[in-house]
C-alpha cells in the first residue's frame, strides 16, 4: 500500500501536482528529486503506469487530498476526472480521499467528475457537549501514565483535576466553547497557559488559564484604536459623526478635515489648530493602519484629498476605545459622545 | 541536401490520349513519362507493367500492376492498378495460412476488396518485373533484386489460392511487353554497377551507426533501391509540407513501426535466415546489395570457420554452403542497418540482439533443419490443407505454440514477441519496443490486456530518461479472493468489473455498429456524435462496439481496421490531440504541429491501401479551442476523399454542435448523431441484476427501490452501483458478529440517505452557541431589512441586541470576524474577502427556512 | 516589572537583552515563554502585531540575535513577489546553516518546491533539534501575494514536519488577513504602543553627554508635553528632539540662563516648537534649512507654516522636472507617452484640450499638495 500526501495549499495546479504525485510514486522518470517531461508527457506517462497495473499484481495507492476544495478548481479539474476514473476502472487500485471543510464541495465539481466520484460523505462534526469538552480539556492537561516522574505526574494530574472543577475556570471554558467548539482554539489557550509553566512556578494556575483567556478576548482593532494620537483621534470622531449624519455612506478627507475644523472652532480648548497637510498625514497614518479604507482603489483621476473613503470601525469599538484611552482631554471625549445636537 | 529532396520528378503523358470517354470527360493514355531532373533520366512507364507506388510509409513501396492511365476532366492523371500484397502487408494471424516460408522478394496477387485501385500517378515511384511462378518452383537466382518481384499464388483478404490459368498467363505476357521496354529500367542500373571496393567501404561506413551519414547513405548509395527512392520522394513529400525537415526528424520519419525491418526481431532474423536456406532470395533489399558485393569479396571469408564447419556437416554442396556462409555474414549488418535507420538510441540493444541471433546461427542451424524439413513437407500438402486451414488454425496455433517454446530456449527477447504473435494484430510497435528495452518490457508485457497494447507510449522519448517505463511497484501481498457472497457482491457491483454484456443498449450498440461497420464496408470515412448525460454507458458501449469489430476483423468478416482513442480529459491541451493520435497510429513522437501537418498529409494524401481508421474521441468538449482548429481538423479528414477515418465522437451535451461549434465545424460534424437517454428504473434495475447475476445478495424490491431513487434523480448508473455497493458494506458491518444477511430495504434506504442528505442542518446543529446566535443574527437582519443580503456590521449590531436578550456578554468584534469567516469557510455563509472588516457582505448559502429549521428545535 | 529569566539562557544574555529592550520587559517575557527551550516545538505561527514604531521588529531581531536562535528575517515588502520571498528565505538559510558555505541560487517559485527544498536544507544543518524561526516583516504584503502563500506559511509546521515558527509581523490586525477559505488560527500577539512614561524613558536614553541628564529629561519633558497629543510616534518625536535641542539650550549656552531654571528655557523654546508642531510629520524640509528658519524669526506672527519657506528657487529645468513628477504621480501610466513625448502620434483634439487645461490647473495646486508627489 503506497500513499500520497497531496495538499491544495502547495499543490496549486495539475502542472506541480502530476510532478509531485510521480515524485511520491518513484516512477522511473524521476531522477533525485527531478521530473523529467513536459507536462503533456508526464500526464501520459502516469496515466499509463496507472492503466497498466490491475487489480492483482499492482499495489494499491492511496491518494489524500487535503484542501480538497483548491483542486477542484484546478483547469477542468483533469487531476480529478482521471484519479476518479481510475478509481472507477479496472486498472490499478486507486482510493481517492479528500480532506476539506466545505460543505457544498459537490457542487464545485464538474458534472462528468461529479458522475465519478463514488457519492461517499463523511462529515466530521465536533458534537460533543460542555461535560465532554471539559473530559476533553482534562486529557489534554493531564500527563501520561508512562511520564518518567511519577510524582510529579501524580501532583499534575490532580491539580489539572483541581481545575477541571474550579468554577472560573469553567466559566472561562464555557465562554470558549460558546464561541467555538473547535479544538484547535482550546489548544492555543491552554498551550500558552502551559507555557507559563517553569521550574519556580510547577503547576499551572487558574490565573494562568484566565490570563489567556483574556490575551484571546481583546478586540484587535481596540488595540490600535488605544495607539492612536490625540490628533487621529478627533479624525476618527469625525468620521463617526459622519457616519451617523449620512447613516454609513462613505466620506473623503476633505468632508472629515471640514467637520473637525468645525470641532476646533467650537468647542476646542485644549486642540490646537493644525496645519491641513499635519492632518492629512495623520489621516494617511489612518490610511496605514486600515482603520480607513478607499472604496474604490487610488484611481487617477481623483486627488488623494477627494477619495471616498469608508470606516472600518463600529461605533461602540470607538467608544470602548476611547474609555480606555490614556489622558484623553475632555472636550474631545464630550464632543464623541455628543449626538448631532450641536449641529 | 535539401536541394536534392526539392529536386522534381515531372509526370507527362506517353504518346497521344489513346481513347476518351465524353461524358466523364477523361482521356486515356497507353504510356507515362517519369523524369527525375536530378538523376536526368527519364523513365517510361506503359499500361500493363508492373509499378512500384509509394505508400504511407517510405520503406516499403507496394507492388502493383499498371492497367489503365487517364486523364479526368480536372486535368488529374490517375492511374488504374492491379495490387500484389507484400508477405508483410498480410494480417500476422493470416500468415500462418501458408505453410511456407515466404521471401520477401515474393508478393501476392492481390483481390482483396477494401483497397481502391484508383490512384494518382504522381503515387508512382518506377516500374519493376513481377514474374508468375507455380507453387512447386524454387525462385530462379535473379539478375537485380530491386527490380524483380515473383508472385505464386493470390491473396483474397480470406486465404490463399494458386493462380488461376488466365492471370499466370496475362501476368507472363505482361512481363513480356513490359519487361520489353529496354531503358526503363535499365536507366536506374548503373549506379548499382560499383566496385565492390567502394561498397565495401560504404557497408564500413554503416555499421559505424552514426545517423547522419547513415541517412547520408541512405541519400547517395541507395538510389537504386526501391526503398531509399521511396524515400527520397517520401522525404520530398515532407519538405514540400514542412520546412525543411533536419537529418532526425527525417530518419524518424522513415521509422513507422510497420517497416518491415522495425519488425523484424531476433528469431525472425532466424526464419529469414533458413528460408534463405531453401529459397535463394535474401531477406532485405538492402541486405541483397550485400549479398552482391560479398560475391566481390567472398574469397576471403575471415570470420566464418567455427559456422562453416558446422553448415558442412549440414549441408554437402560448395554453393549451398556459399549462400548460407553469407546469409550468416548478413544478418547481423542488416540488423545495423535497420537500428541506425530506425529511431534514435535503439540500436546499441538491436546491435547486441542481432549479435545473439549471429552466434546462435551455428548452434541453432541444425537444430533448425528438422523444423524447416517440416515445413517442406508441410508444402507439399498446402493447397489441401488450404481449403480446411480455417477449421484447424487452432491445431496450427499449437503448433505455433511448439514452434515458440523451441525458439524462447534461443533468445530471452524472441519469446516476448513469439507469446504476443498469439495475442493481436497490434503487436508490432510493442515487438519493436521490447528491442529497445528488453528488461523493461518483459514487466511491463505480463498482464497487459491486449487492447491497452497499443496505447502504450514508445519509451526514450528525448525528455524522459531512456529506459523509463511507466509502471506502479507490484504489490507485496496477494488480493484476497472474496470470502463471503456480500463480498462478491461488492465486488461484481464496482464500476470497474467488466460486464458480461451491456444491458438495456442493445439497440444503441446496434446502430453504431452498423454505421461502423457500413463505413468500414465501403472503406469511406464518416464521424457519429454520440451524446448523453454522465453514466448513461456511451463509453461503454462503443468500446463494446469495437471490441466487436474487432473480433469480427480477427475473423475476416470485416476488413480489418485500426483503432485509436482518445479523451478530452486526459488531454493537457486540446493540440496534444494530434500528438496523441499521431503516437498512436505510427508511434513517432513529435510536437503537436507538426503531429497536425503529418495527420493532415496522412489523411489527405490519396493513400493507396491504408487500413480504415477508427477514431474515438472521448469528452469531445473539451478539445474547444477559441478558433476551433482542433475540432474543424478532426471533423475535416473523414470528409475528405481519400481519408478512411471513421469518428466517434463523445459528449454530454445534446446540443454541443449548436452552442459551440461555429457552423464550419458543425457542418462537418453532419447529422449522424445518436443520444444516450438516461436509464429507466427498469433499466437500472435490470442492470443491476445482470451484474450480480443470480447471486442472492439483494432483496428484490431493495433493488427496485435503489433504481427507482436514482432513476429519478439522475439515472446515472455509476450512482446506482455506488449506492448498492454502500448498501452491500453496511449490510457487511451490520451483520459482522451474526450470521450474514442479504441486502434488505433497511440497509439501501441507509446507504441512500447517507448519500443524498444535505450535511447542512447537521452542520448548524453542531455549531457554537455564537455561531448559532450569529445564524439567527443574519435571519433578524434580512427580517428587518428585506434584502437577502447584509454587511457585518448590521448583523454584529442584531448579535449584540439578541446577546443581550440572552443575557450573555455579547462578543468582540474580532471574534464575530472570527465566527462569521468560520461559517463562511465552511460555507454555511457566502462572504466577501476579509479585508472590508465591517463592510463585508454576508448572504446565506441555505434557505432561511433550513437554518430556522435547523435552529428551532433546542 | 518582570525580570526576565529563563531556564534555558544564561542569565547574563538575558540581561543583557533586557537593556537592550527597555519598556518591553513584558513582551519579551512573554515570547520567551511561548518560544520555550531551544528545541522546544513552538505554536506553528505567531502573528504579531501594533502600531508603527512600537518596536516589533527591534524585539524580534534582537531577542532572536541576543539568543542566537536559528532564525530567517525577511521583510516582505523588499521580497515582494512570492518567488523573491520564498527564494530569499531559502538563501538565508542556506547561509546561516554551517557547513554549506557557498550559498547556491536556488530557482524556486512555486511552494510545493519551497517545501521540498527546505526540509533538505534544514536536515543538512545541524539543527533540526532546534526551532527554527522564520520573521516575516510586513506582513501585510502577503496578501497581495499568491491565495497559497499566506495560509501554507501559517501551517508551514505541519506541511514540511519540521520544528519551525513563522512571525508575521503587521500594523494590521489579524481580521483583515484572513482568507476567505478558512485557515489555521495563528497565535496573536499586540505590542502595545508607548505610554507616555516610556516615551520619556526611552528618548531620555540619548542625551548628548556635555548636558546632564534631568537637564535633557526636562528637554523631553517640555516636548512630549507639546507633542504628545499630535504624535506618539517614536521615530519621529526622537527626530523632533533632535532638531530642537540646539534651539532649547540656546540660552545656556549663551549663559543667559542655567539649566536650572526652567521656566526661561521654556519661554525661549515655546515659540520654536509651536512652528515645529506644524509640521508634525512633513518633512518638507531639511533640518538645515529647519535652522536657517530658526535663525531669522526676526519678524514676527509669520504662522503660516513652513511652506511659505519651502518655496526655493529651482533650476529651470528641476522645475519641469518637478511638473512631471508631479504629473506622472497623478495621471496613469498610459498617458506618460502623450505628457512628455514632443512626438506621440495625433490625438483627437477634444480630449487633447481637456488634458491640457487639465494640466494647467494642476499646476496651479501645485504649491498646495506637492507633498502627494513626493
Amino acid at each position: 500500500m503506497k500513499n500520497h500526501f497531496l495538499s491544495g495549499l502547495l499543490q496549486t495546479n495539475d502542472k506541480v501536482a502530476l510532478k509531485e504525485i510521480t515524485r511520491q510514486l518513484h516512477l522511473e522518470n524521476v531522477v533525485g528529486d527531478k521530473v523529467f517531461g513536459s507536462f503533456a508527457e508526464n500526464l501520459a506517462f502516469l496515466l499509463e503506469a496507472l492503466r497498466k497495473g490491475d487489480r492483482t499484481s499492482s499495489c494499491p495507492v492511496l491518494f489524500i487530498l487535503d484542501e480538497f476544495d483548491l483542486f477542484v478548481h484546478h483547469k477542468n479539474q483533469t487531476l480529478l476526472y482521471n484519479l476518479f476514473d481510475i478509481s472507477q476502472s479496472a486498472q490499478t487500485p486507486v482510493t481517492v480521499i479528500g480532506l476539506t471543510c466545505r460543505q457544498d464541495i459537490l457542487e464545485l465539481l464538474e458534472k462528468r467528475v461529479k458522475s465519478r466520484f463514488s457519492h461517499r460523505q463523511i462529515y466530521l462534526m465536533n458534537s460533543f457537549d460542555f461535560k465532554q469538552y471539559i473530559r476533553i480539556f482534562k486529557e489534554q492537561l493531564s500527563l501520561p501514565a508512562e511520564f518518567p516522574d511519577e510524582s510529579f505526574a501524580q501532583k499534575w494530574n490532580n491539580n489539572v483535576q483541581h481545575l477541571s472543577e474550579d468554577k472560573t475556570v469553567q466559566d472561562m471554558l464555557q465562554n470558549l466553547f460558546h464561541y467555538t467548539k473547535d479544538l484547535r482554539s482550546l489548544h492555543l489557550l491552554l498551550m500558552l497557559a502551559v507555557s507559563n509553566v517553569a521550574v519556580h512556578h510547577p503547576l499551572i494556575t487558574a490565573s494562568d488559564l484566565h490570563e489567556a483567556s483574556k490575551h484571546y478576548r481583546m478586540d484587535s482593532k481596540a488595540n490600535i484604536v488605544h495607539g492612536l494620537s490625540v490628533l487621529e483621534i478627533c479624525l476618527i470622531i469625525a468620521m463617526k459623526h459622519l457616519n451617523d449624519v449620512y447613516e454609513g455612506e462613505p466620506f473623503n478627507f476633505q468632508m472629515v478635515y471640514n467637520e473637525f475644523q468645525k470641532f476646533i472652532q467650537r468647542k476646542a480648548h485644549c486642540m490646537y489648530n493644525f496645519e491641513k497637510p499635519v492632518v492629512m498625514k495623520a489621516f494617511e497614518h489612518l490610511l496605514q493602519l486600515e482603520l480607513v479604507k478607499p472604496i474604490e482603489r487610488p484611481s487617477v483621476r481623483t486627488q488623494r484629498e477627494y477619495l471616498l473613503m469608508k470606516l472600518l470601525l463600529d461605533n461602540n469599538q470607538i467608544m470602548d476605545a476611547l474609555q480606555a484611552y490614556p489622558n484623553c482631554p475632555t472636550d474631545v471625549k464630550q464632543w464623541a459622545a455628543s449626538s448631532l445636537s450641536w449641529l | 541536401m535539401n536541394t536534392r529532396q526539392q529536386s522534381k520528378i515531372i509526370y507527362s503523358w506517353y504518346g497521344k490520349p489513346m481513347s476518351s470517354d465524353r461524358k466523364l470527360r477523361t482521356f486515356q493514355y497507353k504510356g507515362i513519362l517519369i523524369k527525375s531532373e536530378r538523376s536526368r533520366t527519364e523513365t517510361c512507364i506503359q499500361v500493363g507493367e508492373f509499378i512500384l507506388v509509394e505508400g504511407e510509409n517510405a520503406d516499403q513501396p507496394f507492388v502493383a500492376q499498371l492497367l489503365d492511365l487517364y486523364e479526368d476532366g480536372a486535368q488529374q492523371k490517375h492511374a488504374v492498378v492491379q495490387w500484389f500484397s507484400h508477405i508483410t502487408e498480410i494480417p500476422q494471424n493470416k500468415r500462418k495460412l501458408l505453410k511456407r516460408e515466404v521471401s520477401p522478394q515474393e508478393v501476392f496477387f492481390d483481390q482483396v476488396s477494401g483497397y481502391d485501385t484508383d490512384i494518382a500517378v504522381e503515387t508512382i515511384i518506377k516500374s519493376v518485373m513481377v514474374i508468375p511462378l507455380h507453387l512447386g518452383e524454387e525462385l530462379p537466382i535473379p539478375l537485380n533484386k530491386e527490380q524483380t518481384f515473383y508472385v505464386k499464388q493470390s491473396w483474397d483478404g480470406k486465404c490463399f489460392k494458386a493462380l488461376s490459368p488466365d492471370t499466370f498467363s496475362k501476368l507472363k505476357e505482361a512481363n513480356k511487353k513490359g519487361g520489353g521496354i529496354p531503358y526503363s529500367s535499365n536507366s536506374f542500373l548503373p549506379s548499382d554497377i560499383i566496385s565492390p571496393l567502394k561498397k565495401e567501404r560504404e557497408r564500413v561506413v554503416q555499421s559505424a551507426t552514426k545517423p547522419k551519414n547513415v541517412e547520408l547513405e541512405i541519400e547517395s548509395k541507395h538510389s537504386a533501391s526501391k526503398s531509399s527512392l521511396a524515400k527520397e520522394r517520401h522525404s520530398q513529400r515532407m519538405a514540400n509540407g514542412i520546412k525543411t525537415p533536419t537529418a532526425r526528424k527525417k530518419l524518424q520519419l522513415n521509422s513507422p513501426t510497420r517497416s518491415p525491418k522495425g519488425r523484424i526481431p531476433g528469431c525472425e532474423v532466424l526464419e529469414l535466415l533458413d528460408d534463405d536456406w531453401d529459397t535463394v532470395a535474401p531477406l532485405e533489399p538492402s541486405a541483397t546489395k550485400r549479398k552482391v558485393k560479398f560475391t566481390g569479396i567472398l574469397g576471403s571469408p575471415p570470420k566464418i570457420p567455427c559456422t562453416n564447419d558446422k553448415s558442412k556437416s549440414t549441408f554437402d554442396t560448395a554453393e549451398h554452403w556459399k549462400r548460407f556462409s553469407d546469409t550468416i555474414r548478413l544478418s547481423p549488418y542488416s540488423k545495423v542497418k535497420d537500428s541506425s535507420e530506425k529511431a534514435k538510441n535503439l540500436n546499441m540493444k538491436d546491435d547486441t540482439i542481432s549479435l545473439i541471433g549471429h552466434q546462435e546461427l551455428g548452434s541453432c542451424s541444425p537444430v533448425l533443419t528438422p523444423r524447416s524439413r517440416r515445413i517442406c513437407a508441410q508444402k507439399t500438402s498446402a493447397r489441401i490443407t488450404e481449403q480446411i486451414s480455417i477449421l484447424n488454425t487452432l491445431e496450427l496455433n499449437q503448433e505455433e505454440d511448439f514452434l515458440s517454446s523451441s525458439d524462447s530456449s534461443y533468445s530471452s527477447s524472441s519469446e516476448e514477441e513469439e507469446n504476443d504473435v498469439l495475442c493481436t494484430p497490434e503487436k508490432k510497435t510493442k515487438s519493436s519496443r521490447m528491442f529497445s528495452t528488453p528488461k523493461s518490457s518483459r514487466k511491463s508485457s505480463v498482464h497487459t490486456p491486449a487492447k491497452t497494447l497499443k496505447k502504450t507510449p514508445l519509451p526514450g522519448t528525448p525528455k524522459t530518461p531512456r529506459n523509463a517505463t511507466p509502471e506502479i511497484p507490484r504489490r507485496n501481498h496477494e488480493a484476497l479472493k472474496p470470502a463471503s457472497i456480500l463480498e462478491e457482491a461488492r465486488l461484481r457491483l464496482h464500476v470497474s468489473a467488466i460486464p458480461e454484456s451491456l444491458p438495456c443498449r442493445e439497440e444503441e450498440f446496434q446502430d453504431i455498429y452498423n454505421f461502423v461497420e457500413s463505413k468500414l464496408i465501403d472503406g469511406t470515412g464518416g464521424c457519429m456524435y454520440i451524446s448523453g448525460v454522465p453514466g448513461t454507458g456511451k463509453t461503454a458501449t462503443v468500446h463494446e462496439v469495437i471490441r466487436c469489430l474487432q473480433q469480427a476483423a480477427e475473423n475476416d468478416d470485416l476488413p480489418s481496421f485500426q483503432f485509436v482513442e482518445i479523451n478530452g480529459m486526459k488531454l493537457t491541451d486540446p493540440h496534444q490531440a494530434y500528438v496523441q493520435i499521431l503516437e498512436l497510429l505510427t508511434g513517432q513522437k513529435v510536437t503537436a504541429t507538426h503531429a497536425a501537418t503529418l495527420l493532415a498529409k496522412l489523411f489527405n494524401a490519396p493513400g493507396p491501401k491504408r487500413k480504415t481508421t477508427v477514431l474515438i474521441v472521448d469528452e469531445l468538449d473539451l478539445l474547444w479551442t477559441r478558433k476551433q482548429n482542433v475540432m474543424y481538423n478532426l471533423f475535416d479528414w473523414p470528409t475528405q476523399k481519400h481519408s478512411k477515418l471513421i469518428i466517434l465522437a463523445i459528449a454530454n451535451t445534446m446540443d454541443l454542435p449548436e452552442r459551440i461549434m461555429m457552423n464550419r465545424v458543425a457542418s462537418r460534424l453532419g447529422l449522424t448523431r445518436m443520444s444516450f437517454q438516461p436509464y429507466t428504473y427498469k433499466q437500472l434495475q435490470q442492470i443491476i441484476s445482470s451484474r450480480l447475476n443470480s447471486m442472492k445478495a439483494f432483496e428484490e424490491d431493495a433493488i427496485q427501490l435503489v433504481s427507482r431513487k436514482v432513476a429519478a434523480l439522475s439515472g446515472d448508473a455509476r450512482r446506482c452501483l455506488d449506492i448498492c455497493r454502500r448498501a452491500t458494506e453496511i449490510c457487511e458491518f451490520a451483520s459482522q458478529n451474526r450470521t450474514p444477511e442479504i441486502v434488505r430495504m433497511a440497509h439501501v434506504t441507509e446507504a441512500i440517505d447517507e448519500m443524498f442528505s444535505s450535511p447542512y442542518i447537521n452542520a448548524i446543529r453542531n455549531a457554537s452557541l455564537h455561531e448559532q446566535i450569529f445564524l439567527k443574527a443574519i435571519l433578524a437582519e434580512f427580517r428587518r431589512a428585506g434584502v437577502e443580503e447584509a454587511t457585518v456590521q448590521q448583523v454584529y449590531r442584531q448579535h449584540v441586541v439578541l446577546c443581550r436578550i440572552e443575557g450573555m456578554r455579547s462578543p468582540t468584534v474580532s471574534e464575530i470576524l472570527a465566527i462569521c469567516s468560520r461559517l463562511g469557510a465552511c460555507r454555511l455563509l457566502l462572504v466577501e474577502s476579509s479585508n472590508k472588516y465591517l463592510h463585508m457582505r454576508v448572504r446565506l448559502n441555505i434557505s432561511q427556512d433550513d437554518v430556522m429549521y435547523a435552529l428551532k428545535d433546542e | 516589572m518582570p525580570n526576565l529569566e529563563h531556564p534555558a539562557y544564561p542569565s547574563a544574555t538575558l540581561l543583557h537583552l533586557e537593556s537592550l529592550v527597555p519598556c518591553r520587559e513584558s513582551q519579551v517575557s512573554m515570547l520567551l515563554s511561548i518560544f520555550g527551550e531551544r528545541q522546544q516545538f513552538s505554536f506553528p505561527s505567531i502573528f504579531i502585531y501594533g502600531h508603527t514604531s512600537s518596536g516589533k521588529t527591534y524585539v524580534m531581531q534582537t531577542l532572536l540575535n541576543t539568543l542566537q536562535l536559528p532564525h530567517v528575517f525577511v521583510n516582505c515588502v523588499e521580497y515582494f513577489t512570492s518567488r523573491l520571498l520564498l527564494e530569499e528565505i531559502l538563501i538565508q538559510l542556506q547561509s546561516c546553516s554551517s557547513e554549506t558555505k557557498q550559498t547556491s541560487h536556488v530557482p524556486c517559485d512555486t511552494f510545493n518546491d519551497f517545501v521540498r527544498l527546505f526540509k533538505q536544507a534544514v536536515v543538512s544543518r545541524e539543527l533540526q533539534d532546534q526551532t527554527l524561526y522564520i520573521v516575516l516583516d510586513r506582513a501585510e504584503q502577503l496578501r497581495e501575494m499568491e491565495a497559497n502563500i499566506l495560509p501554507a506559511f501559517l501551517r508551514l509546521q505541519e506541511l514540511t514536519d519540521r520544528n519551525v515558527t513563522v512571525v508575521l509581523l503587521s500594523e494590521i490586525v489579524w481580521e483583515l488577513f484572513r482568507p476567505n477559505t478558512g485557515c489555521f488560527e495563528p497565535f496573536t500577539l499586540y505590542f502595545p504602543d508607548y505610554s507616555i512614561g516610556h516615551l520619556q524613558k526611552i528618548l531620555s536614553q540619548n542625551h548628548p553627554p556635555e548636558y546632564s541628564v534631568d537637564f535633557y529629561a526636562a528637554y523631553i519633558n517640555i516636548l512630549l508635553g507639546v507633542f504628545y497629543m499630535v504624535c506618539r510616534d517614536l521615530k519621529e518625536l526622537q527626530h523632533l528632539a533632535a532638531l530642537n535641542f540646539s534651539k532649547y539650550c540656546e540660552p545656556v549656552v549663551r549663559g543667559e540662563a542655567s539649566e536650572r531654571d526652567t521656566r526661561k528655557l521654556w519661554k525661549n523654546i515655546e515659540p520654536h516648537l509651536k512652528k515645529a508642531m506644524q509640521t508634525v510629520y512633513l518633512r518638507e524640509i531639511s533640518s538645515s534649512q529647519w535652522e536657517r528658519l530658526q535663525c531669522d524669526d526676526r519678524e514676527p506672527g509669520q504662522l503660516k507654516g513652513l511652506s511659505a519657506h519651502t518655496h526655493v528657487e529651482l533650476p529651470y529645468y528641476s522645475k519641469f522636472l518637478l511638473i512631471a513628477a508631479y504629473l506622472a504621480s497623478y495621471n496613469p501610466v498610459r498617458t506618460d507617452k502623450r505628457f512628455f513625448l514632443k512626438h506621440h502620434g495625433k490625438i483627437r483634439k477634444t480630449n487633447f484640450m481637456k488634458k491640457h487645461e487639465k494640466i494647467s490647473n494642476l499646476d496651479d495646486e501645485m504649491g498646495t499638495t506637492r507633498d502627494g508627489s513626493s
